[in-house]
């Protein structure tokens, strides 16, 4: 027992000793990299290392909140310096959507009930005849559409697709982007092509996206199988509804994870959310979106994994969100955000 | 005055709201606890090391941060107040305390003020002249006519002092 609270307090000793030095000017690579091999080599010293960084963040807190007699705590004079810690949030500014006008809105309808017209007169010819189609959203111009056989799409924005039904079945050749099918029940079945892969379905709603190393699918509802498009057919991986399964362009490794289903359609509105995930990736999905482009200028900020949830169209959040991460600064250039590893600034250089 | 702050005063108020969470969390419900300081510990090994070192505590705190908003995004109870239309910046994080978050916060503060209290007067005097004025321990070390040696000595006396009272009064528990 006397020995585990030895233990316990010379873990402490070493975690403060740490925490401490972190504070110190000069503070080299080598002690770094020291640090680290400390910190990693047991759970502990992460723990006691979070419990030390707790107490000073409350002692901290604590302190900038009392009126504390320097002068009698060390009988000199002081000037002291007013606590200047109070910092105003930025709020967010996001962008007012115009709405769509209702004019426009009941000519879409008569456009719609027309082609309802017209698909029910043809549809003797829409069982023999093939039908193809190719879709491109735009640069900031996600769109949504009914396909003939009553499929939704969400197709992101620079995205595009092209269709190919027949008597015999419904192909979907996802070329780029990002689109979500909302897949109507009908006696053929329908596969989705996209990078090598195939993911077939019959009734359910799923998401495919191509992103930089991977492509990415993600099933809200029912389930699909992917399976390769080469050759033999191979299966990949069954997907269930919750499930996202990311797969590597190179070899077709995958891994699954679960993903809740609000995440995955959030894009239909407007919304970018993301789960531990790369911030090139992120950056991507943003830029589909805006004129003002996110720049990621080094490779280990490209890398860093990130979680957050915000609007696509409201880059002052987006920029406080990234100023946030502690690893991470940014700065405005002309139509762009550039964002960028934080450069260690020790503490001497940043005083006047 | 930012740049007067101390690099981890910096780090505090920017980012103190995100870590202390993050610790907060894991002292609120042992169980997920456990699993969140395991994950952080996982994800430590698994990172890059060349990247590690560059800033370490900077990063520790990032993947922490956004280890607890995942946690958040996961948690049924914290669902509504993340997908509900959000604060500006960080929703998990802004919306972060709950009332019984808050009364445990102003125990633990209240906590703190006795802990303070407790330390030697030197020892005060350095950690309110760090951690409140953001002075380096060059300038803490001239103001108290003392090395800068000795002035991370009282730091490390003090914040180790203070756990040890806590883990005490606590009877083991973290």
């Amino acid at each position: 027992m006397s020995e585990a609270k030895r233990k316990s307090a010379c873990i402490t000793q070493e975690a403060a000793n740490w925490h401490a030095l972190q504070r110190q000017e000069d503070w080299s690579r080598t002690q770094q990299a020291r640090f680290m091999d400390w910190l990693v080599a047991s759970p502990e010293h992460l723990r006691e290392y979070l419990a030390i960084s707790r107490i000073a963040g409350e002692l901290g807190e604590t302190m900038r909140g009392m009126a504390i007699d320097l002068d009698a705590l060390i009988g000199g004079d002081l000037t002291r310096s007013a606590p200047d810690n109070v910092v105003a949030l930025p709020f967010a500014r996001s962008l007012a959507r115009s709405k769509e006008p209702p004019r426009h809105r009941t000519r879409l309808l008569r456009i719609a009930a027309a082609a309802a017209i017209l698909l029910s007169l043809s549809v003797g010819m829409y069982l023999s005849w093939p039908q193809s189609g190719h879709y491109v959203a735009e640069h900031g111009a996600p769109r949504t559409f009914e396909l003939p056989d009553g499929t939704v799409v969400h197709l992101n924005a620079e995205s595009a697709l092209s269709m190919r039904f027949t008597l015999l079945g419904r192909r979907i050749e996802l070329a780029r982007g990002q689109a979500s099918f909302i897949v109507a029940h009908d006696r053929r079945p329908l596969a989705v092509h996209a990078a090598g892969l195939q993911i077939r379905d019959i009734g359910t709603t799923f998401d495919v996206s191509l992103q930089r190393e991977q492509a990415r699918i993600s099933v809200s509802e029912g389930r699909v199988r992917i399976v390769s498009d080469s050759g033999e057919g191979r299966r990949v991986a069954d997907v269930r509804a919750g499930q996202s399964a990311q797969v590597d362009y190179l070899d077709h490794s995958i891994s699954v994870s679960h993903d809740d289903v609000e995440t995955m359609t959030a894009w239909w509105q407007g919304r970018i959310v993301f789960r531990d995930e790369p911030l090139r990736d992120v950056a991507d999905r943003f830029n589909r979106m805006n004129a003002v482009r996110l720049y990621v200028q080094d490779a280990a900020a490209g890398a860093l994994r990130l979680t957050g949830n915000l609007s696509a169209h409201d880059l002052d959040s987006l920029r406080a969100f990234l100023e946030a991460q502690p690893t991470l600064e940014t700065f405005v250039t002309e139509h762009a955000i550039q964002v960028r590893t934080r450069t260690v600034q020790p503490a001497s250089t940043r005083r006047q | 005055m930012s740049d007067r702050r101390s690099y981890w005063n910096r780090i505090l108020g920017e980012h103190g709201p995100g870590v202390t969470a993050f610790i907060r969390r894991r002292v609120r419900r042992a169980a997920d606890a456990s699993d969140l300081t395991q994950e952080l510990y996982l994800r430590l090994l698994r990172a890059d090391r060349a990247e590690l070192i560059r800033n370490p505590e900077a990063y520790l705190y990032t993947v922490a941060v956004n280890l607890v908003r995942e946690q958040a995004v996961l948690d049924r109870r914290w669902r509504h107040t993340v997908d509900a239309v959000d604060p500006p910046g960080d929703p998990a994080l802004v919306d972060f305390r709950t009332p019984e978050e808050q009364v445990d916060l102003q125990a633990r503060l209240a906590q703190a003020a006795e802990l303070i209290d407790e330390l030697p007067a030197k020892c005060q005097a350095v950690l309110i002249l760090q951690y409140r004025d953001g002075l380096s321990y060059e300038e803490i070390a001239s103001r108290l006519g003392v090395t800068t040696h000795a002035v991370k000595k009282y730091v490390v006396q003090g914040l180790a002092q203070c756990r040890d009272r806590l883990r005490r009064s606590k009877g083991g528990a973290r």
